[in-house]
């Protein structure tokens, strides 16, 4: 009996004695890098050359321009190189072939690209965002949903094998390698901005689809690069 | 100039006289404190964004972030800077140079560790391995099996940390890969469950290994209304997780949120935007004093 209460009291004198470490309490700081914020010498030092040597690289001159290219609705020359460009890429890439390519207006970041010679970083402001390549694969209604949509903007900027006629905002006439359109599978090239539903385009955003690892602004430099021209028609892809 | 000296030595001794009686005759608890700065998603965003009137125009920057976090050191003894992924792409700095100048920039800050974001994928596993000799931080992540690809042995699920007096393990968790990275990229690595692997890492630091305190670095996301785990899932389903530092939504938090864990305990989760708009700074006090009893401690967090 003493022998247990000796146990009990050590046992409540050892725990007792036991310290340990509590969090008491916390505070939390967002500190906003402001453009008033000092900066550090150090990590200047260490990005100059990077700058250089970016900054040089974006200087470069990759392509020419022999015409001014403008940034229009229903259709400009501007859209539909850029257009094309993910087309055929996208053709290159696709199992199944490509019906047409289309990107949002609003994907185009300026608007004009001016005659003459076409710098590697005029490439990156017209198309700053890193938008991925993505093949959507719609029926005919989901296909009807989506031009709709296009039409109540006016139009956007599309590819080749693609003919559209909007009327007070409504798809009025489609034409689809110069055909009308059939009960079939459709593979459209977009930005995975719009395939994700961007730009209010959510009803696409559960459809069956191929995705690339390949950015639309790679592509438009690798084509300019290689081209070494940029240039393009006003051929009546989508006409008002 | 020496008597100056002396005078002010002996002030510090008279001092720490005093604070000692104080301290015998009320038995005021031995404190300490931790300073935790942290980003994430900072997307290759070396330079400040451009001054041309957009949304974030003239934010974020590292050689501001850089002088920041050197301030914060000089006035704090137990520093922890930490990223929860998406170190890489955003800007053409990455595309052009891979993540070099990133993975340098964050040497020389001194961060302390970095979890994986899907977007570290974007030049390839192999494009990840190629840049680790540049780390002084430790890449850690507990639910990716990199077992057969090239990052084998190169990160680890945990690292513990000894701040003065404070033990902290810090643990990381990525998001699944699969529909989210093109397999290209991410080759063999094997995703694993975010919730279980934390849970199994997270008993280790704070039992076996006696850490005091708990991070879980995270690129899950911050909440999302669809069925995918979240760091609102990961706080809640596990336990002898402390702080939950989140990426991957690009959230803005004014302040952490705390969540109850597995068994009521709370957990703080925070997340600092991106870009590197925002550093985070949670400092975080500890007292040690008898199990059960902590006189400055909010009740709720007595463990």
């Amino acid at each position: 009996m003493r022998n247990l209460l000796v146990l009990f009291i050590s046992v409540a004198f050892l725990q007792g004695c036991t310290k340990v470490w509590h969090t008491s309490q916390s505070e939390y700081t967002a500190h906003q890098m402001d453009s008033l914020a000092i900066t550090s010498s150090n990590i200047e030092t260490l990005i100059a050359p990077y700058k250089a040597e970016l900054d040089g690289e974006m200087n470069k001159v990759i392509a020419n321009c022999p015409a001014d290219m403008p940034k229009d609705r229903p259709e400009s020359t501007l859209g539909n190189w850029m257009s094309d460009v993910i087309y055929d890429k996208a053709n290159e890439l696709s199992a199944v072939p490509i019906d047409f390519a289309m990107q949002n207006s609003g994907g185009i970041r300026i608007p004009l690209l001016r005659q003459g010679g076409v710098t590697k970083g005029k490439i990156f402001e017209l198309m700053p965002f890193d938008n991925a390549l993505v093949v959507v694969h719609l029926d005919k209604a989901l296909l009807l949903t989506f031009l709709d949509r296009v039409a109540r903007s006016g139009g956007w900027p599309v590819s080749k094998n693609f003919y559209m006629k909007i009327k007070e905002s409504k798809v009025e006439e489609v034409k689809i390698g110069g055909k009308d359109l059939e009960d079939r599978i459709y593979n459209v090239a977009l930005p995975d901005y719009i395939a994700n539903g961007g730009s209010d385009c959510k009803f696409l955003e559960g459809c069956d689809r191929t995705t690339y690892p390949v950015l639309l602004r790679d592509m438009f430099v690798d084509r300019a690069t290689e081209d070494k021209v940029i240039e393009s028609k006003i051929e009546g892809r989508i006409v008002r | 100039m020496k008597r100056r000296t002396f005078i002010r030595q002996g002030g510090l001794v008279s001092f720490g006289l005093a604070t000692g009686l104080h301290n015998t005759a009320f038995y005021k608890p031995k404190v300490s404190s931790l300073t935790i700065l942290h980003t994430n998603d900072v997307h290759s965003r070396i330079e400040a964004f451009p001054q041309d009137g957009s949304r974030y125009a003239g934010l974020g920057g590292a050689a501001k972030r850089a002088k920041l976090i050197e301030k914060i050191r000089k006035e704090q003894e137990n520093v922890l800077l930490l990223d929860c992924g998406d170190i890489f792409q955003g800007t053409p700095y990455f595309n052009f140079f891979g993540g070099e100048l990133e993975f340098k920039l964050m040497s020389e800050m001194k961060y302390d560790a970095a979890t994986i974001g899907n977007h570290d994928f974007d030049a390839g596993i192999d494009g990840l391995h190629k840049q680790m000799g540049l780390a002084s931080f430790e890449l850690i992540n507990c639910n990716y099996n990199f077992d057969d690809t090239v990052m084998k042995d190169q990160v680890k699920p945990y690292k513990v940390f000894q701040k003065g007096d404070i033990k902290v393990g810090v643990l990381g968790v990525g998001i699944e890969l699969d529909s989210l990275v093109p397999k290209s990229l991410y080759k063999e690595t094997q995703y694993l469950d975010p919730v279980q692997q934390a849970n199994k890492y997270a008993k280790i630091l704070k039992q076996d290994l006696g850490c005091h305190y708990v991070i879980c670095l995270s690129h899950l996301g911050y909440k999302y209304k669809e069925n995918k785990v979240s760091d609102h899932d990961l706080a809640a389903d596990t336990q002898n997780i402390d702080l939950i530092l989140g990426g991957h939504t690009h959230t803005f938090l004014k302040t952490p949120t705390i969540v109850g864990n597995k068994v009521g305990q709370q957990v703080h989760i925070n997340q600092v935007g991106w870009a590197g708009i925002v550093l985070g700074q949670m400092q975080v006090h500890f007292e040690r004093n008898f199990k059960n009893r902590c006189v400055s401690c909010d009740p709720k967090t007595i463990r």
